[in-house]
């Protein structure tokens, strides 16, 4: 899911005139990621998420101004808004389990349903959720969503400071989880998926 | 702004402490791999859904809108809208910015009155200022050629606005043309719906109720779309439309479900119902065969809306309490069987529950009793 400014503009530019296949390719590049930050967050249900959030974005496309960086964010503002809502609606309308102690069953994964020689989507995303909240949703944003510390910081209501010092302990987090450092030894993706030497170091601000 | 992490965002400054992390970096990447799976699964209804909402900015509605229902006259005075505005501006300075973004938005305006895409009131307002140039009167009465109250009634009664007699307004008769109540409803329309049962054999229909009221009172001759997104799906499809009652009334009957659905009603010109939700029970029925020998029993299980792959548990009945001997998944024909001993089980009352998962509830079977 590289970036692809200059050609999401285009589609967004398009999109906005009411162009179909302006709109299917911007969501064909960030439905994934917003599936993904949703489920980061703790959304049970990120599939109609997603779709409340893509039909608010719909609906609204016309009184939108921006490039493709405003777009990601004004997404991603609303992903999360819609999540709140449906955790909301959900707390307030508890489900009722229909075989209690069953339910857990249904969500297993069975060990030779599991990827062995690399890293899936799903576990990845699995890895991410398993920090604090405030981390998980700092890190996500910051490299699911690509969005800067500034919109972050926005987004969240914390400054810029408690948005880096989360996203700093929420990557080491990851780093010394047993699971990530495995990765090291077993990583068969290709070079240009892992960028070879991407270290701490290479993560800093670069302006 | 350059960066080299993946997915074009620039993580801040981490500290030079930590060394080379390759596990993470992979994790990193992983993160921003393209799609996987069914992430793109709804891409066909999200085209759907785009097609249905996609509204163009207002001062280019100059063709029919499809937002929801919305089905709206082209507007021929954008033109002349224009040709006003140039007239309009005075030519200098920021009083010409003034007029000029004043004339705009006034030629949006008119636009979309014409088109009478605007909320009813608004729309209503819209008429009175702009009746000479053919803005339409608020929404009801295209809605439904049936419905009670003409158009001049109800530019009429604009001094009932906000005060509407859901009966005044379904009877003409009643002598409400020149009553404080008998004006179209205005104010925000609230749209409610309830299903009549949340949850529903599979492969029937559900039904939901809608009220809908604008300025709280009863808002008749209203047509409503119900949108459904089965389970799985990214995409709302209207699937059903109906015209609200004197009572401002409609109940939908959904088509047959063989999965969870939500449902919401819209009107077409941007209000929605909260999200209803509706859940299917598969069937589950469970037939108990005698072993040859009797060694050993079998519990055949078979469903109907149930999927490959859903997970089952065989269930015995212990001091009242269903207690799960075992969980296996149902196959490529969803069903499975359970061999179970015969002497371990004798006179003992066993039942499959099928556990729920995104598309169905969960289900019970009927019980079988192990012959003693």
């Amino acid at each position: 899911m590289a970036s692809e400014t200059g050609v999401l503009d285009a589609a967004l530019a398009r999109a906005s005139a009411g162009d179909e296949a302006g709109f299917l390719q911007l969501w064909r590049a960030l439905q994934p990621p917003l599936l993904r930050f949703l489920r980061v967050i703790g959304c049970d249900d990120p599939d109609d998420v997603a779709s409340e959030t893509w039909l608010q974005v719909v609906r609204d496309l016309h009184r939108f101004s921006g490039g493709e960086e405003d777009f990601r964010r004004w997404l991603f503002t609303i992903g999360r808004h819609r999540a709140i809502d449906a955790a909301r609606a959900r707390s307030r309308r508890p489900a009722t389990p229909v075989s209690t102690g069953l339910e857990v069953l249904a969500d297993s994964h069975l060990v030779e349903d599991q990827v062995l020689d690399g890293i899936s989507v799903e576990r990845a995303v699995g890895l991410l959720a398993g920090l604090s909240r405030d981390q998980a949703e700092v890190v996500a944003l910051r490299i699911i969503a690509g969005l800067d510390t500034p919109d972050v910081a926005r987004m969240l209501g914390k400054s810029a400071g408690a948005v880096r010092v989360a996203l700093h302990r929420g990557l080491r987090t990851l780093a010394d989880n047993p699971s990530v450092r495995a990765l090291a030894d077993v990583s068969r993706l290709p070079s240009s998926a892992a960028p070879a030497g991407l270290s701490f170091q290479t993560l800093e601000e670069v302006d | 702004m350059t960066s080299d992490f993946p997915g074009g965002s620039r993580p801040d400054d981490l500290g030079a402490d930590l060394g080379p992390e390759p596990g993470l970096a992979q994790l990193i990447a992983t993160l921003n791999s393209g799609p996987v799976g069914n992430e793109l699964a709804g891409e066909q209804d999200a085209v759907t859904m785009f097609r249905a909402n996609f509204r163009p900015p207002l001062s280019d509605r100059t063709a029919p809108i499809a937002v929801g229902l919305a089905e709206a006259p082209a507007p021929a005075g954008t033109r002349r809208m224009r040709r006003q505005r140039r007239l309009w501006s005075p030519g200098f300075g920021r009083l010409r910015v003034i007029g000029v973004s004043a004339a705009i938005m006034l030629g949006g305006f008119a636009a979309a009155a014409y088109a009478a895409v605007l909320p009813a009131p608004v729309q209503h307002l819209a008429h009175d200022a702009l009746h000479f140039v053919g803005v339409p009167d608020t929404h009801h009465g295209q809605a439904s050629g049936g419905h009670h109250l003409s158009s001049s009634q109800q530019s009429g009664s604009r001094n009932g606005r906000g005060h509407h007699s859901p009966g005044g307004h379904a009877s003409p008769s009643a002598g409400s043309g020149s009553s404080p109540g008998s004006g179209a409803p205005t104010g925000p329309i609230a749209l409610s719906a309830q299903a009549v049962a949340s949850r529903i054999t599979a492969g029937t229909a559900a039904t939901i109720n809608v009220q809908v009221t604008a300025g709280g009172m009863a808002d008749p001759g209203l047509t409503l779309g119900l949108a459904e997104r089965a389970a799985g799906a990214s995409g709302w499809q209207i699937v059903e439309r109906a015209t609200t009652s004197s009572q401002g009334q409609v109940t939908f009957t959904t088509p047959d479900l063989d999965t969870n659905a939500r449902f919401r009603v819209t009107d077409g010109q941007g209000q929605l119902s909260p999200v209803v939700v509706v859940r299917v029970v598969p069937t589950v029925v469970v037939n108990l065969t005698l072993g040859p020998h009797g060694v050993d029993d079998y519990v055949a299980v078979s469903t109907q809306f149930a999927r490959a792959g859903d997970v089952v548990a065989l269930q015995v009945m212990q001091d009242g309490n269903w207690v799960t001997l075992r969980t296996r998944r149902l196959n490529a024909s969803d069903a499975v069987t359970f061999t179970i001993s015969a002497s371990s089980q004798q006179g003992n009352t066993l039942r499959v529950a099928l556990l729920p998962t995104r598309f169905h509830a969960g289900a019970v079977s009927n019980s079988v009793t192990v012959p003693a």
